[in-house]
């Protein structure tokens, strides 16, 4: 007995190691972030009187009410299409059998491990030409294409798993592809939406590369994630807290959100890894 | 909305039968795809080809950027550090990941849902904040030295991100701490779609906690440590935010990576044909590991 | 009935590969249509009267983004130029330098891109600039405003190009810049004196100076440098050996190198020499463990709050120093010179401010330009900041000594011709090359031999591409 429960403890203080190593970082910045660079923070310093100056500072200095504002016109609106492309993309896939439809899954599924860093050079040189660098449609175009990979995956998932007593009734009813869809099936897949939807956002809002290859030329269409780049790169003779409540800043809405709904985001991403 | 007014009779099949409606449905996902995803890649193959500044008109020179690519020791060097980020993005997280299942399938905790949701915690966050959340934790008056020297260890004070030795392995541990949840999370999950009969099996069997491990857990989760290795190996060869964000493949060139040196290339030295060259290498790189990563990892689920 | 589907069906697979292969190569020869070179201003230009043109929106893009410092200046000239035209709105942008100079010739060549930027002079930069059409020739303003008064020849020298971007030094006149910028030896005169040195008898040749900073170190505790620096973005130590290297060699012939003058060389004995008295700094200990970690304007902060005994970097850094220390406890010194007697360092003016080529409103620019740096108003700012305006006949306020040094520290070295330019200007990569191999130098993982050489290669390299 004694055995046992001393590797339960074991096992309980791995675990909870961990799990402070993961939320650390997160920690230590917040509590830089709520001293002011007066306080000479080392180490690590718990906020005896926190203070929300650092925010302020950052947020108007930084210019994060253009970055948020940018980043969440991004982040919607590839969420919204990419969720529309996939319904569809993964309901046919799903439901309906088809030539070559083995192969262009396969060719879709690809997106999920794709480099993408390797397409950001004739994007760039591409929407210049169309004109349409610099633009919040530079950053969502691409980014849909890449959602859209994940999106179907996840959603071919979803409709493969509805029972397809359902859907045959409704057919010998008379319903075309398109009312079963809207009628019978989209109304269960609430679940499955909201955690790509959860996923795409939390990927579009943290991406950098694109956002510093396509929009760095206009400050009013930067997102948050490029902000904070200029911000800690510019911040005169280091204000590390300044920096701090910046990227605390950043990182906030998508916390939070995560932290909501945790368990859709680590079933998505769980699932899609195990189905692959 | 009968888009099949002329399939009204076939509406009589079993659900399942070909279709070719199915192509409307794909169609609008699959141009964004093709058109933003694949599209772009076979451009920077062609760009590959020429000799361009990105502003004036290019030069087409064959491969030879591909020759100069070969011969360069920064892109040498580059896919070396990518390779020893692989240890700590991919390697180390896999093994902490199994070493907890291994404990996790013995000692079934209580309240894993509040673990969970911190270990995952590190994936949800965008990568510039990390880059800053571990500058300061390694910086000179931060939470690492500090800490060493309370316990006496001060002469191990350092600057991390900005020594020879110690950079690279600093961006490691970085590259550690965001993978590991993701794998511990990933395997407890999977291991518990393994049957417990199959545990009780080995047990009747007389197995220890060890051979337990390695022959009932390991194989079971066979799928779930390939799809880990996929993902972690991908995460650090496309390595970019965070060096970038940190020491910008600094001191000297000790972090460089393959795709801070094609964004240099391209975006500062302006060299935009030279940078698609590394771009495609390191695209058929990326490629090339996770198909053998499968493919050595053994069958796949369907 | 399936024959038919499977001709429909490699239709739409044709069609699909057809349009793939259309969208990725729809690029052709890349750059096929570069925007024309032709400057936006023909014919007269004008200097006044820009009320009558209705709105004016002005995006400008700087790294002067220290504070104390040039950033201020900007900010109240702006501002009193708006209150001047209240048709125009000014919209400033600060920007790190490596953030600025890395994006800015995308971001003029978008359309959104900023009406006035600073550039950086050099081949990285400047040369692509104008090799693209990018921004627009100088010369009829120059003409207009009597701007040829501001600078001696060779200072007009570092903003000319041929219209192809090759040849630099020659050609019309790209660029103006602000203040006239070195790399001085900023001395803690308190901490000094308290060490036993008089900080009025400072060394006055460059052996007698690197004799001292072993006095110092002798004399210091162990854990405090000698001097505070930073090189995090890698251009720290490239000031700091301008000056060491301008004690070996002459400042014509780097000038020279930078600009490509044809047999020029930068592997010569005396260099491999200055750089091991550089290596020799680090290896003896006179600098701060940290100084990889921390930025150049930051490690001037932490001079300011009294670490070190020396800083060696920009004058754009004085006013940081001077508030810091106290104006009192400041020594601001050019290097010592060598054996040549020739007071020389690595110094030039700011940055280069250019004109794009697709603004709407060259003119107002242009006035915005000769507002900044010749108006009374302007100077009086700049040195207000401890910045030293450059044009010729600019005079510091007597009553103000600290400033009095910084300023005669600039014109000790532009003098004596000795503004050594900047030595990553040499190639486009040179930035990168110098950057990486100064970090291997100081932490002894290559030598000054192997450094030169490397230095020299891709120079080579550059200047076979140019011919």
């Amino acid at each position: 007995m004694t055995a046992g429960r001393y590797d339960r403890v074991v096992t309980y203080a791995v675990l909870t190691v961990f799990a402070i190593g993961a939320i650390y970082p997160a920690l230590s910045i917040l509590s830089l972030a709520l001293h002011t660079k007066s306080d000479l923070v080392t180490g690590f310093a718990f906020p005896t009187h926190p203070k929300l100056d650092s925010f302020r500072a950052a947020w108007d200095q930084a210019d994060f009410a253009t970055g948020f504002k940018s980043s969440f016109i991004v982040a919607a609106a590839v969420t919204a299409i990419s969720a529309v492309l996939s319904i569809g993309t993964g309901y046919a896939f799903g439901t309906m059998r088809f030539r070559g439809d083995q192969l262009v899954f396969n060719v879709m599924l690809l997106g999920i491990i794709f480099p993408y860093e390797a397409t950001v050079i004739p994007l760039y040189y591409d929407f210049q030409s169309f004109g349409i660098l610099n633009t919040y449609w530079a950053l969502i175009l691409p980014q849909v294409g890449q959602s859209v990979a994940f999106g179907t995956f996840w959603m071919r998932a979803f409709f493969l798993s509805t029972p397809r007593g359902l859907t045959e009734a409704a057919r010998i009813d008379g319903a075309g592809t398109f009312r079963v869809l809207t009628s019978v099936l989209l109304p269960q897949a609430r679940p499955a939406l909201l955690t790509m939807c959860a996923l795409v956002f939390t990927y579009t809002w943290n991406e950098f590369l694109l956002a510093l290859v396509l929009v760095s030329g206009a400050p009013d269409k930067q997102t948050a994630p490029l902000t904070l780049s200029f911000f800690a790169g510019a911040t005169r003779a280091g204000d590390p807290t300044k920096v701090a409540a910046a990227a605390v800043l950043v990182a906030a809405p998508i916390v939070i959100v995560y932290i909501v709904l945790q368990r859709h985001f680590i079933r998505g991403m769980l699932a899609g890894a195990i189905k692959e | 909305m009968t888009k099949e007014g002329s399939r009204t009779r076939r509406s009589n099949r079993a659900p399942g039968e070909p279709r070719n409606v199915a192509w409307l449905y794909i169609l609008p996902g699959l141009a964004f795809y093709a058109l933003f995803t694949l599209a772009p890649l076979l451009h920077t193959l062609e760009l590959s080809f020429f000799d361009w500044d990105g502003l004036t008109v290019g030069r087409y020179i064959g491969i030879d950027n591909y020759r100069e690519a070969f011969s360069d020791p920064l892109v040498r060097d580059s896919f070396r550090h990518s390779a020893e980020l692989v240890v700590f993005y991919a390697v180390i997280p896999v093994i902490l990941g199994l070493l907890l299942t291994a404990l996790l399938t013995r000692h079934p905790v209580r309240g894993f849902t509040f673990y969970r949701t911190a270990l995952f915690l590190p994936q949800m966050i965008a990568g510039v904040v990390v880059a800053q959340a571990w500058v300061w934790i390694y910086a000179d008056q931060g939470p690492l030295n500090e800490l060493l020297r309370t316990i006496g260890l001060g002469s191990l004070a350092q600057p991390w991100l900005g020594s020879f030795t110690w950079a690279l392995p600093a961006i490691g541990v970085i590259g550690t701490w965001v993978t590991y949840g993701l794998c511990m999370v990933l395997f407890v999950a999977g291991a518990q779609k393994i049957p417990t009969s199959l545990y009780d099996a080995a047990r009747v069997d007389g197995a220890g906690a060890v051979r337990e491990f390695f022959a009932v857990t390991l194989p079971g989760l066979r799928n779930e440590i390939v799809v880990a290795f996929v993902l972690t190996t991908i995460n650090a060869l496309r390595s970019f935010d965070i060096i970038y964000n940190t020491n910008q493949g600094g001191p000297g060139t000790q972090t460089y990576v393959p795709a801070l040196y094609m964004y240099q290339n391209a975006f500062v030295y302006n060299r935009v044909g030279y940078a698609s060259a590394i771009a495609v290498i390191l695209a058929v790189a990326i490629f090339a590991l996770a198909f053998l990563v499968v493919r050595f990892g053994g069958q796949e689920e369907a | 009935m399936s024959r038919r589907i499977s001709g429909t069906r490699r239709a739409l697979v044709a069609a699909a590969i057809a349009a793939l292969v259309a969208a990725a190569g729809c690029g052709g020869t890349p750059g096929a249509s570069p925007s024309s070179n032709a400057p936006s201003s023909e014919g007269a230009v004008k200097t006044s009267g820009f009320d009558t043109l209705g709105p004016v929106n002005l995006t400008i893009w700087s790294y002067d983004n220290q504070d104390p410092g040039l950033e201020p200046v900007l900010k109240e000239l702006s501002g009193d130029f708006m209150k001047q035209y209240p048709n125009v709105k000014i919209t400033m942008v600060f920007k790190s330098f490596n953030d600025l100079v890395n994006i800015v010739p995308r971001a003029l060549a978008s359309d959104d891109g900023p009406d006035i930027t600073e550039g950086n002079q050099g081949y990285q930069t400047d040369a692509q600039l104008v090799k693209a059409g990018l921004i627009v020739p100088l010369d009829p303003y120059i003409k207009a405003y009597g701007w040829d008064k501001w600078y001696s020849p060779s200072t007009w020298s570092i903003f000319q190009w041929t219209n192809d971007g090759k040849t630099f030094g020659q050609g019309p006149k790209w660029g103006v810049a602000q203040t006239g910028q070195n790399v001085n030896i900023y001395v803690n005169t308190k901490k000094l004196s308290e060490l036993g040195f008089d900080p009025n008898a400072m060394p006055t040749k460059f052996d007698d100076f690197n004799q001292m900073l072993a006095d110092v170190r002798a004399k210091l505790p162990k854990d405090e440098p000698v001097i505070e620096a930073g090189n995090q973005e890698g251009y720290g130590f490239i000031h700091m050996f301008g000056g060491i290297q301008a004690a070996y060699v002459a400042p014509q012939d780097v000038r020279d190198w930078i600009m490509h003058v044809p047999g020029s060389t930068w592997d010569s004995p005396e260099t491999v020499k200055a750089l091991e008295t550089l290596q020799s700094w680090g290896k003896n200990g006179y600098l701060n463990d940290d100084y990889n970690a921390i930025k150049n304007d930051a490690s001037a902060a932490e001079f300011a709050k009294g670490k070190g005994v020396f800083w060696i970097g920009g004058n754009w850094d004085s006013a940081i120093i001077g508030q810091g220390l106290g104006a009192d406890n400041v020594k601001v010194m050019p290097f010592p010179p060598g054996e040549s007697g020739v007071t020389a360092g690595i110094g030039s003016t700011s940055g280069p401010w250019h004109i794009s080529s697709k603004t709407k409103y060259p003119d107002v620019a242009a006035a915005w330009l000769n507002y900044i740096i010749s108006s009374p108003k302007a100077q009086e700012l700049m040195f207000s900041q401890q910045q030293i305006p450059s044009v010729a006949g600019a005079k510091a306020p007597s009553t103000e000594p600290y400033l009095g040094q910084v300023a005669s520290a600039w014109q000790a070295v532009e003098g004596d011709d000795g503004l050594m330019l900047y030595t990553d200007w040499a190639s486009p990569t040179m930035y990168q090359t110098l950057a990486s191999n100064f970090q291997k130098l100081m932490a002894d993982k290559t030598s000054p031999q192997d450094m030169a050489t490397a230095v020299q290669d891709d120079w080579t390299k550059f200047d076979d591409s140019l011919k």
